[in-house]
């Protein structure tokens, strides 16, 4: 995967039958070598890793001695500085909070995410589909930080009615969500004959509920504790919706890549069925592509359980085990950085060993998608499943395949086949549900780009980008963000140049490994599980790792410290979409390329590549992203600075960082307009990274098919 | 293809610093409290300052991180144990800088009064309903109603610490209840939201109806919650002139007086004549409370941080630079002070500092 292996290839000599004799020997030190590189990567993988636990666990001893494993975990009292005696510290009140707002966050993502990557691949009109995707795109460069202040500015505000009716009316809010859920449910299982049922089950059920008041059954406004008031300005259900806001991007970005990947025969086969849109969405892409969409999903995950800057915002940071949904709750990484800075020893020990569990969390999750992955995998394949469906479904019309064609050939001949309508119905009720869900997420982002261009737009101007950075936040005029944004620029080339290529060949190895049997595979398989708990580790132990090594070994901040914290970020999310999306390279095209005698790195190079090459680069880019947004591991390494560019060994300036200065530290009517500017030129660049990677695409594949 | 782009980022980055020779600024770091105004020194001078709280600037000065840290408490004998046996046996030197006031902003229809008692009860949950007779009593003729929300800093800070020194020094439930004073007291109010910074908290009493919290001043003024910053009460003494069979007297009484936040208010605070600065926990404990006529109750002082002995700590390099920055904040940096809602230092302070500039060595 280097440049310079490139000419080393044989062009077209060892693809052909010819050569038999020379071309095991060279072809087989060639394998040797592209493995050895591969799995070098890979192993550096799982000593950074392995390293940061190692690190991690070395700070936590005085926490285990203190209160014991199952103290610490199961304690409900957090308290560093007690009236009287010692202080107190367990760990349940932040995995719960954890734990419920991200479940939240997913419950309100996954769905949305779903029908925004459905919708914008197979729905919509084709014009509309790339500019609905390009925002939705740009929205996963926004900095957390800004989704934090724009939740607290913007969201908040507007949530808070919502919020008052649910509290208000909170058992009727919830009979209507578990409705909601069932009719989502049958549509999505697709069982069209249910749906005239459902559909007037539901409009029954909206009457009842909306007007009921029926002795003998709950009256609609019974309280019901998880759902009751006050509303507070920081709760589980306020930070749930901003951490579904922020990975709903993220989730969008890599389902549409699975779906996009969904072979065209998978498609025209369902179609040839006599399958409607929907039915051959239902049929031939989710269950094709289930297993990428749980992984968007796990990405996304791992970026609720792990958030910190946003959430510390909107929280309320208070530890609150059980109570109201709309009351304050506190996580575990929002408490690492909120008490990171003024702990003692003991509560320092304390919050490593948090984010030690978050760890541990997030490895349980992967594991479980993973289960879910495989239990997908094993059952029938979708075409076998659409016509056992059709089987049962329409008494056998559609008994197989031929049948299928035979039927739609005799009703060709009288104009378009008859769908009985049932499942026309069926299925657009389903298509009218899906462009619900991408109404719903449209809203809050549409909300977040309208305020970043109206803010943003307001500041910009030639200073802006060419001055240095205001000190009093009520006289910004003349200044700009010059330096933060070359901070930003060096430390997040100096992550690509690290975790770009390590994470490209750690996936090679993935999917060279998945190939073989024995203990390629078990090491092949250990080295993903190691990624995916990297992926769920809180930012901000990253920069807590750096700051135990290098900054301190330096004796001072500076740049390169702060780059690598974000290399750690980087890594696992490069090694992840680009392992998701190799995977799903057709095996068919592999298989060719071999059985045309294609050495291992050649199929990799010429085969896979370059057809999971677009899907690569939107992870990078991604990851690109993600990091240049982060705050929380720069807090801790690159420490900020307020003069030029002095050097990489020097502490330095950084635009997410800037950001979270003029939000979150200081806060004035301008100094939000300033940040909103900062935010505008931080997704620019990351736009610009975007349109660049497309063009390069496009021109490979041009040249690619032209020869 | 990703290649050829990061290539010409880090082409781009090792263009930039070619051209830049190494300057290495002076850096320091610490508590947020009196970051704008350091931050504007520093633009002054050419140094940078890093606000990210006072523990921090704490453990980077004790790590030789920076070449001076910003610190609104004062370091506990295992800090100052660590800080000699890691830099050479240093000691830490404390530069008060400014003087401010924690404002306690309400979200109520009308400006209150309040005191040290009854802020203490709040805080820490023994009055929970803005209906309180206590409450009342220093407000009469005021409809007040509803549960109270207390909004506190969600991050280890300064301004907890000094507001928790004035509460401490006044409130005996807050003593009994929350125990003493520190940068994250365990408040005990039930309805607690608890939100990250200054202006978190500011936002968290504009956000809650019938909230009520703890902000410096000028992060009260830029959230505009100006007109809802408490008057606080005290007792002071007064001389009132009373007639007494037919006869005027002058007699001096207690009486509970109510001020405001303001540059005038917090420097009436600086009572003392003599500053000790190797006492600076005893120069933050007079400051709170002030008996001095005309006081605003809840002042505090912020430190700079410099190492006794530059050369032993090994940064012999910046003592000049560290030098500078301090000559600056006793000379022209002390007018800048008043326009971040701080006052500026008395004359008694100010000639203690630079009486301690002199005690740091190369």
């Amino acid at each position: 995967m280097t440049v310079s292996s490139q000419p080393a290839s044989e062009p077209q000599a060892a693809l052909p039958g010819d050569a038999e004799l020379r071309r095991p020997v060279v072809a087989m030190l060639a394998d040797r070598a592209y493995l050895a590189v591969a799995l070098l990567a890979a192993l550096a993988s799982v000593g950074i890793v392995g390293y940061l636990l190692y690190a991690t666990w070395t700070h936590t001893d005085p926490v285990w001695k203190a209160f014991g494993v199952w103290g610490f975990l199961s304690g409900r009292e957090w308290v560093p500085v007690p009236a009287v005696g010692d202080p107190v510290f367990g760990a349940l009140p932040f995995i719960y909070g954890t734990l419920v707002t991200s479940a939240i966050a997913m419950a309100i993502a996954v769905p949305i995410a779903i029908g925004i990557a459905l919708a914008t691949t197979l729905i919509l009109p084709r014009r509309l589909r790339g500019p609905v995707a390009g925002t939705i795109n740009l929205l996963a460069a926004v900095p957390s930080v800004v989704f934090g202040f724009w939740g607290i500015v913007v969201l908040v505000p507007k949530a808070r009615p919502v919020l008052e009716w649910i509290a208000e009316h909170n058992l009727r809010f919830l009979l209507i969500t578990a409705l909601i859920a069932l009719v989502a449910a049958v549509f999505v299982r697709g069982l069209a004959r249910l749906v005239p049922v459902t559909l007037a089950a539901f409009a029954l059920a909206v009457v009842v509920l909306t007007r009921w008041d029926i002795p003998g059954l709950p009256h609609p406004e019974a309280p019901f504790a998880l759902l009751s008031g006050p509303v507070l300005s920081g709760s589980y259900a306020l930070s749930g919706l901003v951490l579904a806001v922020m990975a709903l991007p993220v989730i969008t970005a890599v389902a549409r890549e699975v779906i996009a990947t969904v072979p065209r025969d998978q498609i025209e086969a369902a179609y040839a069925l006599g399958a409607t849109r929907w039915e051959m969405i239902r049929h031939s892409v989710l269950p094709w592509a289930r297993s990428g969409i749980v992984g968007a999903s796990a990405l996304g995950l791992g970026r609720a359980l792990g958030e910190t800057i946003a959430l510390a915002m909107v929280a309320g940071n208070v530890q609150n085990i059980g109570g109201s949904l709309l009351g304050p709750t506190s996580t575990a990484a929002g408490v690492i950085a909120l008490q990171w800075g003024e702990s003692s020893d003991l509560q320092m020990a304390a919050l490593t060993a948090l984010g030690l569990i978050i760890f541990a969390i997030t490895f349980l999750v992967n594991l479980f998608a993973r289960m879910l992955v495989r239990r997908g995998a094993s059952g029938p394949g979708p075409v076998e499943r659409l016509r056992s469906r059709f089987r049962t479904a329409d008494e056998g019309t559609a008994a197989d395949a031929s049948g299928a064609i035979e039927r739609l050939r005799r009703e060709g001949m009288d104009g378009a086949p008859v769908v009985p309508i049932a499942r026309r119905l069926g299925s657009v009720a389903s298509e009218g549900l899906v462009l619900v869900l991408v109404a719903l997420g449209a809203v809050p982002l549409l909300l977040l780009l309208f305020e970043m261009l109206r803010s943003g737009l307001g500041v910009m101007s030639g200073d802006f980008i060419t001055q240095p950075q205001p000190v009093d936040p009520n006289d910004v005029r003349g200044y700009g963000i010059r330096d933060a944004m070359i901070g930003t620029f060096v430390m997040s080339g100096i992550a690509t140049a690290v975790a770009a290529p390590l994470g490209i060949l750690t996936a090679v190895f993935m999917s060279e490994a998945r190939s073989r049997s024995g203990r390629w595979k078990r090491l092949g398989d250990g080295i993903g599980m190691f990624v995916d708990v990297l992926l769920g580790m809180p930012s901000i132990m990253a920069g807590v790792t750096l700051y135990l090594t290098l900054v301190l070994a330096m004796g001072h901040f500076s740049a390169l410290a702060g780059g690598f914290a974000l290399a750690v970020v980087m890594f696992p999310i490069v090694v992840r979409s680009s392992d998701e999306v190799m995977r799903l390279v057709s095996p068919g095209q592999k298989e060719a390329a071999q059985a045309l005698g294609a050495p291992r790195w050649r199929t990799m190079w010429s085969v896979v590549l370059p057809a999971a090459a677009p899907g690569i680069a939107t992870g990078v880019l991604l990851a690109i992203a993600r990091a240049s947004g982060e705050t929380a591991p720069l807090l801790f390494t690159s420490l900020g600075s307020q003069v030029g560019f002095q050097g990489i060994l020097e502490p330095i300036a950084s635009m997410a960082q800037f950001i979270y200065g003029f939000t979150i530290q200081v806060r004035t009517d301008q100094s939000i307009e300033f940040a909103w500017g900062a935010t505008l030129v931080l997704v620019t660049y990351i736009l610009i990274l975007t349109l660049a990677a497309n063009l390069i695409t496009r021109i490979a594949g041009a040249r690619r098919s032209s020869q | 293809m990703k290649r050829s782009m990061l290539t010409s980022i880090v082409a781009g980055g090792v263009a930039v610093m070619a051209a830049v020779p190494a300057l290495g600024a002076t850096s320091g770091s610490g508590a947020t409290f009196p970051q704008l105004v350091y931050r504007d020194w520093c633009q002054q001078l050419g140094c940078s300052y890093t606000g990210k709280g006072s523990s921090g600037g704490i453990r980077d000065f004790i790590a030789g991180t920076v070449d001076f840290a910003g610190t609104d408490a004062i370091m506990t004998g295992d800090q100052a144990s660590s800080l000699a046996s890691q830099r050479g046996g240093v000691k830490a030197l404390y530069f008060p800088t400014l003087l401010g006031a924690i404002s306690i902003p309400t979200n109520t229809p009308s400006r209150l009064r309040l005191d040290g008692p009854v802020l203490g009860q709040i805080f820490s949950g023994v009055i929970t309903k803005w209906s309180d007779a206590r409450i009342k009593k220093l407000n009469p003729g005021k409809s007040l109603s509803g549960d109270i929300t207390v909004c506190v800093r969600a991050d280890g800070s300064g301004t907890s610490n000094g507001f928790s020194l004035y509460l401490e020094k006044v409130s005996k439930d807050f003593k009994s209840r929350v125990g003493n004073a520190s940068q994250s007291p365990n408040w005990t109010a039930p309805k607690l939201v608890k939100a990250p910074g200054n202006p978190g908290v500011a936002q968290c009493v504009k956000d809650n109806a019938g909230s009520i919290g703890y902000v410096d001043l000028g992060d009260a003024t830029n959230a505009g919650l100006a007109s809802k910053v408490a008057a606080i009460g005290k007792y002071q003494k007064m001389t009132r002139v009373v007639k007494r069979g037919g006869k005027r007297v002058k007699r001096t009484v207690t009486k509970e007086v109510f001020i405001l936040p303001s540059p005038k208010t917090i420097s009436a605070a600086a009572q003392l004549k003599r500053v000790d600065l190797t006492n600076p926990y005893g120069v933050q404990r007079s400051l709170v409370a002030s008996p001095a006529v005309g006081a605003y109750p809840i002042t505090i002082t912020t430190f700079i941080l410099a190492y006794s002995d530059y050369s032993s700590a090994g940064k012999s390099g910046s003592l000049g630079d560290v030098r500078k920055v301090l000559n600056y904040a006793y000379g022209a940096g002390q007018s800048s002070v008043s326009k971040y809602g701080f006052a500026p230092l008395p004359a008694p302070f100010l000639n203690a500092g630079k009486a301690q500039l002199s005690k740091i060595s190369k």
